[in-house]
């Protein structure tokens, strides 16, 4: 009788240990300290008085050399099937600001300039990411990155149709079908072929498999490729519109952000890219912090 | 095909004594093993649970200890080497059990030997005969997986399970004989169970005859050297890896050195036509089912199925769990019925059709297991460089022991991932193959019949790697 009662006490002892524990564990909410997540590069953002223009020539401005630029490796993507394959290996960054527009350019090597879309012929890319929240979790594990995230992808197909470079090959061959009605500009309310805007979309998303347009169309750019290069600049006013899609880029603060690059002659389309982890993008203000180089 | 032959070329009857080796008998008959390797897990599992319960429901997966040491470390090692090498060598070193064992005994490093027998404190009652079988670990297992969306992410949900599995381990122990918890209940139990009959070794009598004379039979009642098979098995006649523990207490108590580990070829356990049963047959489906939900849910681009999985919304949450049971307990189990319909017709053989549809499970066996070795190395290589921040920094409380808390995110290989993904589906699908064609000359009397009743399971089994491989790399 008595070893009953120890055991049975024993059992309600364990029963209990496990059910206050639990309560604790699930309804004891607590931060993740931000300490411990920041990324490990920073991209510094630098205040200089001059544009650039979405030009060649503005893509080889002397003002680039002035800014610092990081050359960050790129993996392939690999948290949502269909992964990437490693296409590309690093890509140089750099941006500054001039108190209005912040400014990036993007440079990767690739040997062919792929601007064209039709039946498993894919455009090269390139794409930058800023999250929607001040400090966002880390961007992998299973289902870990679940927060918004502000994306401007600037496509070569599209930067073709928009700025005219060799329109007629780009006309050539449709890929999709289905969606393309060959006597659109007969009509007298075209509808499946919508006007482009600028070469580069400005995207939204909340998580895997929610990429979509914001309402607001804010960011230009335009790609060269030269010599086995490509040369992407992007830009938008720095003021963010207020929507809550939209990244802010506050003047002397610092930001999150990664890069994610595609090459469509070795079949990168969508999810499969190369990207980078997060990079630390301060922002500097007219006044360049103590320390700072670039200027 | 070679009779007799595992994929033609090694044969099934090969073995490799690991225990000829003196310093390995001694380690293994050593009291110190497993106690060393259990005392060292139960010191990391309280790490864990406690980087669980100070984790709470909001910290990144990524970096905490637990979810990194439990779900990308421990899962991943337990895929892909300890069951398919080393059998359930996992359950020699769980910690789980420590506290119940520990209750039973009233020792941590001695054995209670007390007039002919180890007497053990608690009520020692029997399992429900009904239940002593694999059914309770089928469900429990897939009802844990409906949460599978938390665990990765949420530190508390992880140490919720350990937690419920630990206290369940103490209170059944406390009731009933020795381990019957690890037997019939623990969740991560029957999958080992079933895939340790891949394993490349075991736990096996050395000479049957000596055991026939030997009267006293210590490795099951015990002795002054070491318990009674806590598995509750009887070690001189173990014939499938299934049920047995790799406690090594058999080696302790044998006394004539009659017991031994050997090396083998993978897979001959699944041939023996011992206790095959319809609860085996479902793990294995199940097992197959879950690394195909896991895969698309967490690895796939459908983002609504993964805020289901998340329990975004109670609906989407409700519905991932219809789908995933469903699709598990019902859809794979009837299109696998389909095909063995079919190997039975094929056949044109009148055996029960409950035993055809029993013995080709296990052909499935080595094909699941490789589809969940793949799954995990989609896990690992990406993931896997988290482990040396966690290492550093456990708690997330910005300390950095051994100077790693900094480390950045480094994929490794995740460029060679998707041909390391095929080979291992292929391979997978090698022995899946081989084991079908052996099983049907089994199922089905006359070798005709047999080719002929393989040919809708070798269908399934091509069917089935065709679309793991259009999932994993597209």
């Amino acid at each position: 009788m008595r070893r009953t009662i120890i055991i049975v006490g024993l059992i309600g002892l364990v029963v209990s240990l496990f059910l206050v524990g639990s309560y604790y564990a699930l309804f004891r909410y607590r931060t993740f300290p931000p300490a411990a997540d920041q990324p490990m590069e920073t991209l510094d953002v630098p205040y200089l008085e001059r544009s650039v223009e979405l030009s060649e020539r503005g893509a080889e401005d002397p003002i680039w050399q002035r800014v610092p630029s990081k050359t960050l490796p790129l993996a392939p993507q690999v948290t949502a099937i269909p992964w990437g394959r490693a296409s590309v290996p690093e890509v140089t960054v750099a941006a500054f600001h001039n108190g209005e527009r912040i400014f990036f350019r993007l440079q990767w090597r690739d040997p062919t300039e792929d601007h064209q879309l039709g039946r498993d012929v894919f455009s090269d890319a390139c794409a930058v990411m800023l999250p929607l929240v001040e400090h966002p979790q880390p961007n992998t594990i299973m289902m870990g990155f679940l927060e918004g995230a502000n994306i401007w992808a600037w496509k070569a197909a599209r930067d073709a149709q928009v700025w005219g470079g060799d329109s007629a090959r780009v006309q050539s061959e449709r890929p999709y079908a289905d969606y393309y009605y060959p006597f659109e500009p007969r009509e007298v309310f075209p509808i499946t072929n919508e006007p482009i805007p600028s070469a580069v979309e400005d995207l939204v998303a909340r998580g895997v498999g929610t990429l979509t347009p914001r309402a607001h169309q804010r960011v230009q750019g335009r790609g060269f490729w030269k010599k086995g290069m490509w040369t992407v600049i992007l830009t938008r006013a720095l003021a963010a519109d207020g929507a809550a899609d939209e990244a802010a880029l506050p003047i002397g603060g610092t930001r999150a952000v990664a890069f994610a690059v595609w090459d469509g002659a070795k079949g990168d389309r969508g999810a499969r890219k190369s990207i980078t982890g997060w990079v630390r993008l301060r922002v500097w203000p007219a006044e360049a912090p103590a320390g700072a180089s670039g200027r | 095909m070679r009779e007799g032959y595992v994929l033609g070329l090694i044969p099934e009857t090969w073995r490799f004594e690991l225990t000829r080796f003196p310093w390995v008998r001694r380690l293994l008959k050593s009291r110190w093993m497993p106690l060393a390797l259990i005392l060292f897990n139960v010191f990391l599992f309280t790490v864990i649970l406690m980087a669980g319960f100070f984790g709470g429901l909001t910290s990144p997966g990524n970096y905490n200890f637990g979810i990194m040491i439990v779900w990308i470390l421990w899962w991943v090692l337990l895929m892909t080497v300890l069951v398919p090498v080393l059998s359930r060598f996992w359950c020699t070193m769980c910690p789980l059990p420590f506290l119940g064992e520990w209750l039973q005994r009233l020792r941590l490093f001695s054995v209670r030997y007390e007039r002919g027998r180890n007497p053990y404190f608690g009520l020692n009652k029997r399992w429900p005969r009904s239940l002593s079988n694999m059914w309770l670990m089928n469900i429990l297992f897939l009802a844990t997986t409906f949460a599978s969306g938390f665990f990765t992410v949420r530190p508390a949900a992880t140490f919720v399970l350990l937690a419920a599995i630990i206290a369940l381990s103490v209170v059944l122990s406390l009731i009933y004989r020795a381990r019957t918890f690890c037997l019939y209940v623990c969740p991560v139990s029957g999958f080992q169970g079933l895939y340790s009959n891949f394993a490349l070794t075991e736990v096996r009598v050395k000479d049957p005859e000596i055991c026939a004379r030997h009267k006293q039979k210590g490795c099951v009642v015990g002795n002054e050297r070491g318990y009674g098979c806590p598995w509750l098995l009887l070690p001189y006649a173990f014939r499938r890896n299934t049920y047995c523990g790799m406690c090594f207490e058999c080696l302790k108590t044998c006394e004539y050195d009659n017991m031994a580990v050997n090396l083998r070829p993978p897979g001959v356990d699944l041939l023996v036509d011992e206790k095959r049963g319809l609860d085996e047959a479902y793990k294995a489906l199940i097992m197959l089912g879950i690394a195909i939900v896991f895969f698309v849910t967490f690895q796939g681009p459908w983002g609504t199925l993964k805020d289901w999985a998340n329990a975004a919304t109670l609906s989407g949450y409700l519905t991932f769990i219809g789908l995933h049971a469903s699709w598990n307990l019902l859809v794979l189990p009837a299109i696998f019925l389909l095909f063995v319909w079919g190997a039975r017709r094929a056949a044109r053989q009148s055996v029960p059709l409950k035993k055809v549809y029993v013995n080709f499970s296990y052909a499935t066996v080595p094909l699941g297991l490789a589809a969940w070795i793949a799954f995990s190395l989609g896990i690992i290589l990406p993931n896997g460089s988290y482990l040396l921040h966690v290492l550093s920094d456990p708690f997330a409380w910005g300390w950095n022991l051994f100077g790693t808390a900094h480390f950045p995110w480094t994929p490794v290989l995740t460029g060679l991932m998707p041909y390391l993904m095929i080979l291992t589906l292929l391979i997978g699908l090698l022995f899946s193959i081989d084991i079908a064609l052996k099983i049907a000359r089994q199922t089905f009397a006359e070798p005709e019949a047999a080719v002929r009743g393989a040919f809708p399971i070798l269908g399934f089994l091509g069917a089935t790697t065709l679309g793991l491989l259009w999932l994993f790399v597209g």
